[in-house]
């Protein structure tokens, strides 16, 4: 097609052409390619089976087993609902799931002390739900290819003003490596208040530690468009100087 | 850049001490470094918008 009209095709383009992509007929059916019931079903069912199933049936307590089943259909009926209509889907798949999975913790009230978990259990059903919430985000199939939409502009590829080196990556992978240990360090917290605040703490720093690093990465990269002004203001001194006051009273304080 | 690369360091460490420190009493340690390793990310954030600015 472009070629026909003697444009420059890219190579992706011109590979994309040659294989006659999945079920394109210029309008995706709903919800086709946006959930994937392997990345949703797989983490949500052993999300499921680890931490609401295993506890509702060791406690022997019938309203916890009947929202332990209704959360489960409501995971599998959201997950297909969701290729057809992708609101009514993540509603029930996200919001009835989760919702009724909370509803059978409450109903299993006490028996869910610490001292009665298995920690790895716990701990691996913990990665599972995070799996299982990132299962939801828009997947592209690989038969998939953007420039062969309708809608898509064609035109010249457009070349990177600039490339990261192999030190950036290194740097990133530390510091994701730093915001990934933090909510592991929260762990050792045993004492039930505490334990809430250090995993809250810690979780609102890993964030921060990743936001933060990834842009102090990318930092050395900017005004390379020649955007940066002549005159360059003071940088920022108030957090500055209110990290040094702290530290100050803290040095204060420990040799007082 | 190396002065915020560096405040940016510590600052993550203080972050790790303070949550470790929060399993031992007394737990106000830990918070100390919880805080400060927080002033010190925000300064870190601020000094990169600077530069990314100017």
């Amino acid at each position: 097609m472009a070629e026909a009209a003697g444009e420059r095709v890219s190579p992706a383009l011109a590979g994309a052409a040659a294989r006659p992509p999945r079920r394109w007929n210029g309008a995706a059916a709903p919800g086709d390619d946006i959930v994937s019931l392997r990345t949703v079903l797989l983490p949500g069912v052993y999300a499921w089976a680890t931490t609401v199933a295993l506890p509702a049936w060791s406690a022997g307590n019938g309203v916890a087993r009947a929202g332990a089943l209704s959360a489960l259909a409501l995971l599998v009926f959201g997950a297909f609902a969701a290729r057809r209509n992708l609101v009514l889907g993540r509603a029930v798949g996200v919001l009835g799931f989760v919702g009724l999975s909370a509803g059978t913790w409450g109903a299993l009230g006490p028996t869910l002390a610490l001292a009665n978990l298995d920690l790895v259990r716990a701990a691996l059903g913990a990665i599972a739900w995070g799996l299982f919430a990132m299962g939801w985000g828009s997947l592209r199939s690989p038969e998939r290819v953007p420039e062969l939409d309708p809608r898509a502009m064609q035109g010249e590829p457009l070349s990177p003003k600039t490339r990261l080196s192999r030190e950036a990556g290194v740097i990133f992978g530390a510091c994701l490596a730093a915001g990934l240990l933090l909510p592991l360090l929260a762990w050792r917290v045993r004492e039930n208040g505490l334990a809430l605040l250090a995993h809250a703490a810690a979780l609102a720093g890993a964030i921060a530690v990743i936001n933060v690093g990834s842009r102090l990465v990318l930092a050395r990269y900017d005004g390379q468009d020649g955007r940066a002004s002549a005159t360059r203001p003071s940088p920022p001194r108030l957090f500055l100087a209110l990290f040094i006051a702290w530290l100050a009273l803290g040095a204060g304080v420990w040799l007082s | 850049m190396r002065f915020w690369a560096a405040l940016y360091a510590l600052s993550v460490l203080a972050l790790a001490y303070g949550v470790w420190r929060l399993a031992e009493p007394p737990q106000l340690t830990g918070l100390f470094w919880l805080v400060l390793g927080g002033l010190g990310l925000k300064a870190a954030h601020d000094g990169q918008r600077w530069l990314g600015q100017h």
